[in-house]
This record gives C-alpha cells, structure tokens and sequence, in this order.
C-alpha cells in the first residue's frame, strides 16, 4: 500500500515535471522572435514616451547585475518591449555586459554613454542628442545625486542591493572615457577603485545617464524640433581648426582632456 | 480606592513631564534633524584672491548656503591642470589654498588659475568660478644701507636718513627709530625705493638725546641683509 501511494505520488510529481518542463519550454518558444519577425524589424524602432525617473531608478539596479552599459541601455529596452513585443520584446538582456568599465575594463568610453548611444540610434532620432548625451557626461558634475530625492521620498532599490550614499562629492570629468573620468572623481574623493563609494558613483551615473537619454528622447520624439543644442568645447576650435588641419584624426571630443599643451606650443622651443 | 487614585496622579505627571521634555526636545533651536523641503539654490563661494602675489600666496575660500537651504557640504577648488581637490564641510565652510611661489632669487613669477565651486548638502553644484593670478618669487635683499646727513643736530632741525638696497628693486623699506632712553623699536615712516633701490627721508625731532635709526626690508625679512646698521644722531 505503502509502496503504491509512493509510486503513485512520484508518478504524479514526475507527471507535474514534464507538464512543467513542456509549459516552460513551450512559453520559452513563444517568447522567441521568428525568423520573419526578425527579419522584419529594420530599425528604427518605435518609441514611446517613457518615464525618464523610473528608467534611471531602474538603471541604478542593473549596474550591480550587470555593469554601466548594460543599465543605461536594458532598462530603456525593458520599458519598450511591453509595446513593442516584435521589436525591442526580442532582445536578450545584457547584450551590452561586454562595455562595463570603458569595455570589458579598458577604460575606454564610459559604458553609459554606449548604452545611451545605442538606445539613441535605435529609436532613430537625431545624432545631436548622441552629442549632447557625450557632452553632458563630461561637462556635468556627477553623479547629480538625483536619485537621494527618490530616496528621501522612501524609494529603495530591490532587496539585495546597495541604497544610494547620500549626496556624495561630485566631479567634472571634461571626458567622456571611464578611465579619465573615474579617476578624476576618485582622486577628488580619495575612493578607491572597486569600493563600495565608486560602486555608488557609476551606478549613480548610469542613473544620470538614463534619466538624460529617456528626457532627450522623449523631447526629440514628440517633436523631432526638439533637438539640443551643443557647442564643441573651445579647445576642438583652438587645435583642429586653426592648426592640426592635417594629418590628425578629427574627433568632437576637447582636445584638453588628454592633451595639456599650450595654444602655442609649437612656437615655444 | 485611594491608593489606585494616587498611582493615577503619579502616572499623569509622569506623563506630563516626559510629554514636555519631548516637546522641548523636538522642536529645540539646536536639533540636528536634516531640513526637509526641496532646496533649488546652489550656494556661493568667494574668495579673497589678489591679482598678484610676492611669495607664497594663500587664496582664503569661503562657501554660504542660500536662507533656508538645506546647508554647504563640500568646497572643491582646482589649480591649474591639476586634480579637482574636495574639502568635506565640518563646523566652518571655509578652506584655504597655498601656491607656493618660484624659488627665492630666480627673479620669475607664474601664472596660475584656479577654480573654485561648492555643493550644497541638498545636491545642488555651484557653477565654477575661475580666477587667474601671479605668483612672484619673493624679492631678496644682500644690503640695506643706511647714512645720515648729519651726526648731531639741534632741536626740530631737519636731517635726511638715505641708503640703497641691493639688489636695486622697486621694494618698500620700513625706517625705526628709537628714542632717547627707551629700548623699543617703532616703525615710523615706509617708502618705496626707486628702480635702483635708493630712498631717502628727512625728519626732525623736538626731542632731545640721541635716537638710533634703522631700516629693515619687510617683503622678505629673513633674507640676508634685510636689516640695515643703525645709524646714531644726536639732538641738542
């Protein structure tokens, strides 16, 4: 009897595990694009006007999961894929893992503004707000502590992860490389690299950056008028145009946050 | 009956003392609770920088938080090319910053620029301020002479003190005199030497006795001559 009633309940939990398993599978295979649907989503893609400071909150989340790229650009995909299933519904999280710290830790371009740029360039909109998403990275004081406001207002992040540090000292990178800027704020503040202060600064970042991209797109698609206006720091002006016409690549980035040489250091001997 | 009357009693004075310390203690001029509120205003920094320095200079910087706001937390300046430097705001938000000036004798002078901003304990971020200034190598000295005109005069009769300094400079030099019978020196007139470190004075004095007489080079009193001999002139 005894033996039967196991028998019975193991045929049951065995039934209940392929029935699952099947479901599981059988949902997984609903949820992926076919191939017509990929095949048929050119971009650009549809945007709709999001909410820029649930975007940015989310966006302070997944740095810890997944690092600056990946958070300024999932939470804005996420946001979209409800929508938009055929488009943005089909891609798979953490695409842009590969560009946490200047990608894969080369200190090159900050993964914010990877993420940003590519979300930017998907939903079409003009190349200027990829400009003012660069400039405003280097020429703003971050992190913006913007979202201790949320915090004040009893926002915390999902359970696990680190509550923002209230109001911390900020820095002016006046460069969009994760190595340039990071360090520039690091030895302001003294934090060390991987502590639990420059954690805060990059996913406080990720926040800023979010919550810029989501307000520019939302402007630039309601009214594609609505694009920002940037001027080029003085120091692009002072060296490519009046000097180094030829032969240096040409770039939009300020000359002075590598190079630190006079206007006219070619006359001083 | 009477005894659950006096409990009673106790526990309502009880109540009633606590329930005043509470409220005293709550609404007190000197809580620490953090200000609630938005606060938009960014705070103000300001310096007491100079166009110029000779030697060292020391540039004083001082933050204030708008009325109402939320208080300064942070003082950031930045010199030059170098790093951003942070001072976290304890009791006074003031700060000071040092620029050493070109070594002594080398005749040189640099020009700097700093910048200079703060941070309220709300978040909001001051826009920079920038300033450029000079720092000059201290001036220095090897002689200060010092002759009278005359070794011994009568009463309010002028006499002229004169001597160079060298290397000959555009400097100030403060004369001291000391009267007859005291021990104390007092600085009684600062001139301006000509480009070749010549200057001159007359005095005249009522007071009888005999005065001593110096000059010292005040703009860098440890160099090496800066203080000249002392010159005796009699008043009878």
């Amino acid at each position: 009897m005894s033996d039967k009633s196991i028998s019975r309940r193991k045929f049951l939990v065995g039934a209940g595990a392929v029935l699952g398993a099947a479901s599981v599978s059988g949902l997984a295979l609903a949820n992926r694009p076919s191939a017509a649907r990929a095949a048929g989503a050119a971009l650009p893609w549809p945007y709709i006007g999001l909410d820029a400071e649930a975007v940015a909150r989310r966006a302070y989340e997944v740095y810890y999961a997944s690092g600056c790229a990946e958070a300024t650009w999932w939470p804005i995909v996420e946001a979209l894929a409800a929508a938009n299933p055929d488009t943005w519904g089909t891609l798979p999280k953490n695409v842009f893992k590969f560009g946490g710290g200047g990608v894969g830790g080369w200190g090159t371009v900050c993964g914010t503004l990877n993420g940003s740029s590519a979300i930017i360039a998907m939903t079409g909109a003009s190349g200027k707000l990829t400009d003012a998403a660069m400039q405003y990275y280097a020429e703003t004081p971050l992190p913006t502590n913007g979202i201790d406001k949320a915090v004040r207002a009893g926002w915390a992040p999902v359970a696990g992860l680190p509550t923002p540090l209230p109001n911390v000292p900020t820095s002016t990178a006046h460069s969009q490389l994760c190595h340039a800027s990071l360090s520039q704020w690091a030895m302001t503040t003294g934090a060390g690299d991987g502590s639990r202060e420059q954690k805060d600064r990059c996913a406080k970042a990720c926040y800023d950056m979010a919550f810029k991209t989501v307000t520019m797109l939302n402007a630039w698609h309601a009214d594609p008028a609505n694009v920002p206006t940037v001027t080029l720091d003085s120091s692009i002006a002072a060296c490519q145009t009046a000097c180094h016409t030829t032969p240096i690549a040409k770039g939009k980035m300020a000359c002075d946050s590598c190079h630190d040489q006079t206007p006219d250091h070619a006359s001083v001997q | 009956m009477r005894k659950a009357s006096h409990l009673t009693m106790l526990a309502i004075a009880i109540v009633c003392v606590f329930g005043v310390f509470a409220v005293s203690a709550y609404t007190s001029p000197t809580s620490t609770t953090p200000p609630t509120g938005d606060d938009a205003v960014a705070p103000t920094t300001t310096s007491d920088i100079n166009d110029s320095y000779i030697g060292d200079a020391t540039i004083d910087l001082t933050a204030a938080d708008n009325d109402g706001g939320w208080g300064v937390a942070y003082i950031y300046y930045k010199l030059d090319h170098g790093y951003t430097h942070l001072f976290t705001v304890g009791t006074t938000a003031e700060t000071s910053v040092t620029v050493k000036a070109p070594a002594i004798g080398s005749a040189a002078s640099a020009t700097h620029k700093i910048s200079f901003w703060s941070q309220d304990k709300f978040g909001n971020v001051e826009q920079r301020t920038t300033k450029t200034f000079t720092v000059n190598a201290a001036k220095f000295v090897t002689a200060l002479t010092l002759k009278r005109s005359a070794s011994r005069v009568r009463a309010l009769q002028p006499f002229t003190l004169s001597g160079v300094i060298r290397p000959g400079a555009v400097c100030k030099v403060a004369a001291q005199r000391r009267k007859p019978g005291t021990r104390t020196w007092k600085t009684h007139w600062v001139r301006t030497t000509a480009g070749s470190g010549a200057y001159s004075c007359r005095y005249r004095t009522g007071v009888k006795g005999t005065w001593s007489f110096r000059t010292r080079f005040t703009e860098s009193p440890s160099s090496l001559g800066s203080v000249s001999p002392i010159v005796r002139v009699r008043v009878k």
